[in-house]
């Protein structure tokens, strides 16, 4: 399997180095959108120090850490998301059904994103620098990255959900941008929503948590929601193999 | 006798497709009550292939052909019947030992990556087959200098011809040296001598390696080059299963000459019937010499005892009555 | 008669596609829902009851409205253009007895009529613009169909470029930033420092910005009367910039051949 997931990289280079003002552009569109979210947040802190306990410095961590999930996620997987989706409405999968490989992972993995690699590196940049201003004790900066792990796993599976959704619906291409844009919802800090929102984002589909667990634990708040956060997302990626099993049966009764 | 390789018995594959009705309360009426039916593919089909066969599938579009090919691959599943290859393999199980031994091309879908030389994929396959290093090189060489697109392996595929292309997902096909082989429209929309490299070296590959080829065509030239044996398929049934000539054979009604020559014929000899200036048709079974100067003849054409003519007239023929 | 047909099917197209259309208003939703949680939350930590003249109730309806807004000035004219453009339709286009730049603002103004009927609404429910007499209502009237032709022509004449351009793609997400930053829709530009006063005349901002105040009856004849003015300076721009490329364009597209 990871002989044949170099292969899918190599690939997505060779892609990639064919339609270079593309990656360019694509990289630096990342950037800009990064920029205006930290003017924005600097306009927010601008009149006040402290925003239920988070302040600049903590906002930052937690918006970057957001976009780091995001573009980690981006740079993995969207490529292959995008794909599939495509493969899917024009009924192309009668190969992957023949391939002695498991269909699955093969299609989630079957391209990179280098654009996203840029912005993803950056982001990364940046994030270890509010790191090393936030001074998170060794436990805390591992569980730190262990809780980012988790949330690459969590925006993967939602996407796979709603990718996935196409051997049922088609027609309907906005659905694969509700994870993106639930993500980025909840690239706030929780306290700031009225306590229904919260309860549902913080425990029934954990996205603000996603994002919120790993930033508190960056900067020295652990919370026991990292748990429920790793076994939702197990879940998740249960449910999203489940679905593609489903899926295939679909797609081959419809063939 | 050795048992057959691939063994269809009374095979059945129906779906079930979905009527639309137009308009918003057409739509809203489908969200409950939607308007199936039932399209039988495939009916009763039984088939026995033997290692070394080369077996081609006849039909016209939507005789199900294709769904015949997609039952035996196991990309679809058997409704009723059986189908086993290797004596004791169920396709639609798509076990990894099982998928190994086949290969398999379609015309309507591709595996080659658009933007990349074709060898990016085979590369891809080779680790996805597990094939060693040095066997692939020298078994793709073979292929590319076989199929004479040895100097296309790096060019990108989107700038390959039609007729490259096809060959690239032919040898993707056959990467992995599978024992049987099943190829759906291997030669649509290419040019003749595109045709008959592919048609030469499939020959050749069968006559060495005794690989078992399973292809569909609507195109005869494709059968009559290949085929050792036909199945016709009509409307989801099993109409034929033989030989070429046992199929022309069983359905040539009155053959029919087709005289062409280069002068009129004066007088018109008696059973010879004028269709313009210097083209005749005689009825074969009436006479036992030709009566005609065989000096002026330029050609001579048995009419109905071509696989087109054949098949033209099956094709036509009504659906049988469910 | 044929052009209020193009804005109807542009209407039709709009409402045809429901499940999306829904989908991206609830999108939509959620983002201003996102913002205005922030803004309230900042108001509450700052301890101030009106941030640039804008209280907290104040702030809610102009995150609403600037994004309504946000829906009503799109930029999809640029690139039904180079659709044209690179399919070679664009020949078809020209050949039919009718006038490309017209038609085309209909079917903007088709495609943004269920938002520009929200907006309409607040207009005339909560905004205090048109119970503040007879000459205050018409100047923002005219101001608000002059913005609207305004935009167009901007957005017209940056469809040009899909004359020289391949790929306008990127083009999106740039205007889609420059609206946000500049149209003020992610915060009101009024909030920053004094320093980015001039800020506020640039097109996405009168779009935006502006727009909203208006109805928020936050600005006074005068500057209703300065928006307005630069507005008709911008559209003025764009007409100029309109009539110096189109010819060129024209001459390029057919030098290629099609």
């Amino acid at each position: 399997m990871l002989k044949i997931y170099r292969v899918l990289v190599t690939q997505s280079l060779a892609e990639t180095m064919t339609y270079r003002v593309t990656t360019v552009l694509t990289a630096l569109f990342g950037v800009l959108f990064y920029a205006i979210e930290l003017i924005t947040g600097g306009v927010y802190f601008s009149f006040t120090p402290t925003i239920y306990g988070w302040n600049f410095l903590d906002y930052l961590n937690l918006i970057t850490t957001a976009n780091l999930i995001s573009y980690a996620y981006q740079f993995l997987f969207v490529a292959g998301h995008e794909n599939l989706v495509d493969q899917i409405l024009d009924g192309n999968l009668d190969y992957s059904l023949l391939r002695p490989v498991n269909s699955y992972w093969f299609h989630a993995c079957y391209r990179v994103d280098f654009p996203s690699l840029v912005t993803l590196l950056l982001t990364g940049v940046i994030e270890g620098v509010i790191l090393s201003k936030l001074h998170p004790t060794p436990l805390n900066l591992c569980l730190y990255l262990v809780a980012v792990v988790i949330g690459i796993g969590f925006v993967f599976a939602l996407n796979q959900i709603m990718v996935t959704l196409a051997f049922w619906v088609d027609g309907l291409s906005a659905l694969n941008g509700l994870p993106e844009d639930l993500m980025d919802a909840s690239a706030r800090p929780a306290k700031i929503y009225p306590r229904v929102i919260q309860q549902l984002f913080l425990w029934v589909i954990p996205s603000l948590a996603i994002t919120n667990v790993p930033a508190q634990f960056g900067h020295n708040r652990p919370t026991w929601l990292l748990l429920w956060t790793a076994l939702v997302t197990g879940v998740l990626l249960i449910l999203s193999y489940i679905e593609w099993q489903r899926g295939l049966l679909k797609y081959v009764s419809a063939n | 006798m050795p048992s057959p390789i691939i063994t269809v018995d009374h095979a059945n594959f129906s779906y079930v497709t979905f009527t639309k009705q137009a308009g918003f309360s057409g739509a809203w009426h489908d969200l409950f009550h939607r308007q199936k039916s039932t399209v039988a593919a495939v009916q009763d089909i039984s088939l026995h292939v033997n290692r070394g066969e080369v077996l081609g599938l006849l039909g016209a579009n939507g005789a199900g052909k294709t769904t015949l090919i997609k039952l035996m691959t196991g990309i679809l599943p058997v409704n009723a019947g059986d189908v086993r290859l290797f004596t004791d393999q169920v396709p639609f199980r798509k076990r990894p030992a099982f998928l190994q031994r086949i290969g398999v091309m379609l015309s309507q879908k591709s595996q080659l990556a658009w933007d990349l030389p074709p060898l990016d994929t085979l590369v891809l396959l080779r680790e996805i087959y597990h094939i060693p290093h040095a066997a692939f090189t020298t078994w793709l060489a073979f292929l590319t200098k076989e199929l004479a697109v040895t100097p296309q392996l790096h060019v990108p595929v989107r700038k390959l011809s039609l007729g490259q292309r096809i060959k690239f997902e032919l040898i993707c096909a056959l990467i992995h040296k599978p024992e049987i082989l099943f190829l759906d429209e291997p030669t649509i929309g290419i040019d003749v001598s595109s045709q008959a490299n592919i048609y030469r070296f499939l020959k050749q590959l069968n006559h060495d390696t005794q690989m078992t080829i399973i292809l569909t065509s609507h195109n005869t030239k494709d059968i009559e080059a290949l085929a050792q044996r036909v199945a016709v398929i009509n409307y989801g049934h099993k109409i034929f299963d033989g030989t070429t000539t046992g199929l022309i054979s069983r359905y040539a009604t009155v053959p029919l000459l087709e005289i062409v020559t280069d002068v009129p014929l004066e007088p018109l000899p008696e059973h010879v019937r004028q269709v313009d200036a210097t083209h005749y048709e005689i009825d074969a079974t009436a006479l036992t010499t030709l009566p005609i100067d065989p000096r002026h003849i330029l050609s001579v054409n048995r009419h109905n005892g071509s696989l087109d003519a054949i098949l033209t007239q099956l094709f036509s023929e009504e659906a049988p009555t469910q | 008669m044929k052009y209020w047909l193009t804005c109807q099917n542009a209407l039709m197209a709009t409402l045809a596609y429901r499940g999306n259309l829904v989908l991206h208003l609830l999108m939509t939703a959620v983002n201003v829902m996102v913002t205005i949680f922030m803004w309230l939350a900042v108001y509450s930590f700052s301890g101030r009851s009106d941030i640039a003249g804008i209280q907290p109730n104040q702030m809610v309806i102009y995150l609403i409205v600037v994004n309504v807004l946000a829906l009503i000035f799109s930029t999809e004219p640029i690139f039904k253009f180079s659709g044209l453009v690179r399919s070679g339709n664009l020949s078809v286009v020209l050949m039919r007895p009718i006038n490309y730049f017209i038609q085309s603002f209909w079917d903007y103004l088709g495609r943004a009529l269920p938002f520009l009927v929200i907006y309409g609404l607040a207009t005339g429910f909560i905004s205090p613009v048109l119970r503040r007499g007879l000459l205050y209502g018409l100047s923002s009237l005219v101001l608000m169909g002059l913005t609207y032709g305004m935009f167009f022509l901007m957005i017209t004449a940056i469809s040009l470029c899909s004359f020289w351009l391949v790929q306008v793609w990127p083009l999106r997400p740039v205007l889609n930033a420059l609206f946000l930053l500049l149209g003020g829709q992610a915060f009101p530009l009024q909030v920053l420092p004094p320093a980015f006063a001039w800020l506020i005349y640039n097109p996405f901002s009168l779009a935006g910005n502006q727009l909203t105040l208006l109805l928020l009856g936050k600005l006074s004849l005068n500057q209703i009367l300065l928006a307005g003015g630069w507005a008709l300076g911008w559209a003025v721009v764009a007409l100029g910039i309109l009539k110096v490329v189109w010819p060129r364009g024209i001459r390029s597209y057919e030098g290629v051949g099609s």
